[in-house]
């Protein structure tokens, strides 16, 4: 089991990336993150392994005094696992207002195979918004049998929640 | 109206054996038929109903004492009035042997696969997680719920270290300490945490050695969970953990014997989709006594 880890680096447009690396529990310490966070900032969630509660409530409070702190920065999230999808349609503050979701995880399953898998939506391709209103595109997923596929193993009503604009 | 009122036909198989006794009196309520009047006491009945809301059973807990939940629309609904009645009218017994209760559906000739641990620390905590994952290993049933499976161990891992533990007055030693502080059981006591699986259902429970739990907070901090979507601010706590645990089972049994010990166990579902054990319609049953 991986600890809790952040990495940095800075992308081919400059902007801070934070790559968080596996539980995001109570050792999960933004504050001390030296990054500078200037207009945007990038969270890459592609290798957390699950979120606790005390997780959940530190990421919500250092939200909380970023926004406040700057209330310009954007933020930007990649990669979201269905660990963080959750907790961005439970809880509120999870997700900042001030932020875009450019890519998440979707779990497929074939309940007649058992069979799954793990696809990842991305803005503008699979969703979008457009005049106010969700647009979004579930792909089809083969499941390697001809009369039976893979689908969303989500509440879709549920877990695309957190797409629509607020 | 008794539980045999509803389902004599459903018990007759077992008329002659002592379950039917034990199960005979239970007074049930039955929410399809309309929800509790106010200041009704529910504390000795048990409460039925098809795809009731998580939240609106709670409130049943919070203001009418109700302590055991069943939805007669699962699968499992003889298991769990079975279930029910035992943590309503023999919680010693379940107490004292939580595997044989909840592999009675099994019966013994149907072995479980047992993975067990104790700890008293903090520090624990790393040497449970890497050995639930080996234990997770490549039962292919449990691997695709490892992620469900690791966040209900770490809340059930948090609750019995922090939230637990009271001095001899009764007040609590470690529950306003932050969760990434050390904390150590006084003296030689020890938790166990296990995980118990039959072809298709998991169990996943705490054993603390202090019987602290107290039905009403718990059943508040649940009523909360469901009906806000906010952090607590009050607490050192998030406010989440026992939901967090409640979302990803079908049913949860939380029992405690005063100063003696707890138990809180949830009840999973192996070889079905997320989307289905998301969608399964919740049942609690809390029996704090002694
Ligand atoms: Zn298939």
């Amino acid at each position: 089991m991986a600890g809790f880890k952040v990495t940095q680096k800075i992308d081919d447009n400059m902007k801070t990336r934070l790559q968080i690396e596996g539980a995001m529990d109570e050792h999960s310490d933004y504050g001390s993150i030296e990054a500078e966070f200037t207009d945007e900032v990038v969270f890459d969630f592609g290798d957390v392994s699950h979120i606790n509660s005390t997780g959940i409530k530190h990421w919500v409070q250092w939200v909380e005094k970023i926004t406040a702190d700057r209330p310009h920065l954007r933020f930007v999230f990649i990669n979201c696992p269905k660990a963080i999808v959750d907790q961005m349609n439970m809880v509120e503050g999870f997700l900042p207002s001030n932020s875009k979701v450019q890519s998440f995880k979707v779990p497929y399953y074939c309940e007649t195979c058992d069979k799954d898998t793990v696809c990842t939506f991305v803005a503008g391709r699979e969703y979008s918004v457009e005049n106010g209103q969700l647009q979004l595109t579930i792909p089809d997923q083969k499941c390697g049998r001809d009369d039976c596929e893979m689908e969303p193993d989500v509440v879709e009503q549920k877990y695309f929640r957190f797409l629509k604009p607020r | 109206m008794t539980l045999l009122d509803y389902y004599a036909d459903s018990f007759k198989p077992i008329q002659n054996s002592p379950l039917y006794t034990l199960i005979g009196g239970i007074k049930a309520f039955n929410f399809d038929k309309g929800l509790p009047e106010e200041g009704a006491d529910l504390s000795d009945h048990v409460g039925i109903g098809d795809h009731v809301g998580t939240q609106t059973f709670l409130e049943a807990f919070v203001n009418n004492g109700l302590s055991n939940f069943v939805q007669t629309s699962n699968d499992d609904l003889m298991y769990e009035l079975f279930i029910a009645a035992v943590i309503l009218k023999k919680p010693l017994l379940f107490l004292n042997n939580p595997l044989t209760i909840l592999n009675s559906q099994h019966g013994s000739a149907n072995a479980m696969n047992v993975w067990q641990e104790n700890f008293n620390c903090t520090e624990h905590k790393a040497r449970v997680l890497d050995s639930i994952e080996k234990f997770i290993g490549n039962n292919k049933g449990m691997n695709r719920l490892s992620e469900n499976i690791l966040i209900i161990i770490d809340e059930l891992f948090s609750n019995a270290l922090f939230n637990a533990p009271v001095d001899d007055n009764g007040y609590p030693i470690f529950k306003n300490m932050e969760r990434d502080e050390k904390v150590k059981y006084p003296g030689n006591k020890n938790a166990r945490i296990f995980a118990v699986h039959t072809q298709h259902d998991l169990f996943i429970g705490t054993i603390d050695p202090w019987g602290s739990i107290d039905r009403d907070h718990i059943s508040n901090i649940l009523h909360r969970a469901y009906s806000e979507r906010k952090v607590t601010e009050d607490s050192k706590g998030a406010g989440f953990g026992l939901r967090m645990m409640l979302d990803r089972a079908r049913s949860l049994y939380i029992l405690s014997q005063h100063r003696e010990r707890s138990l809180v166990c949830c009840h999973m579902r192996l070889n079905i989709s997320l989307k289905k054990i998301e969608n399964v319609p919740k049942q609690l049953h809390i029996n704090c006594f002694g």
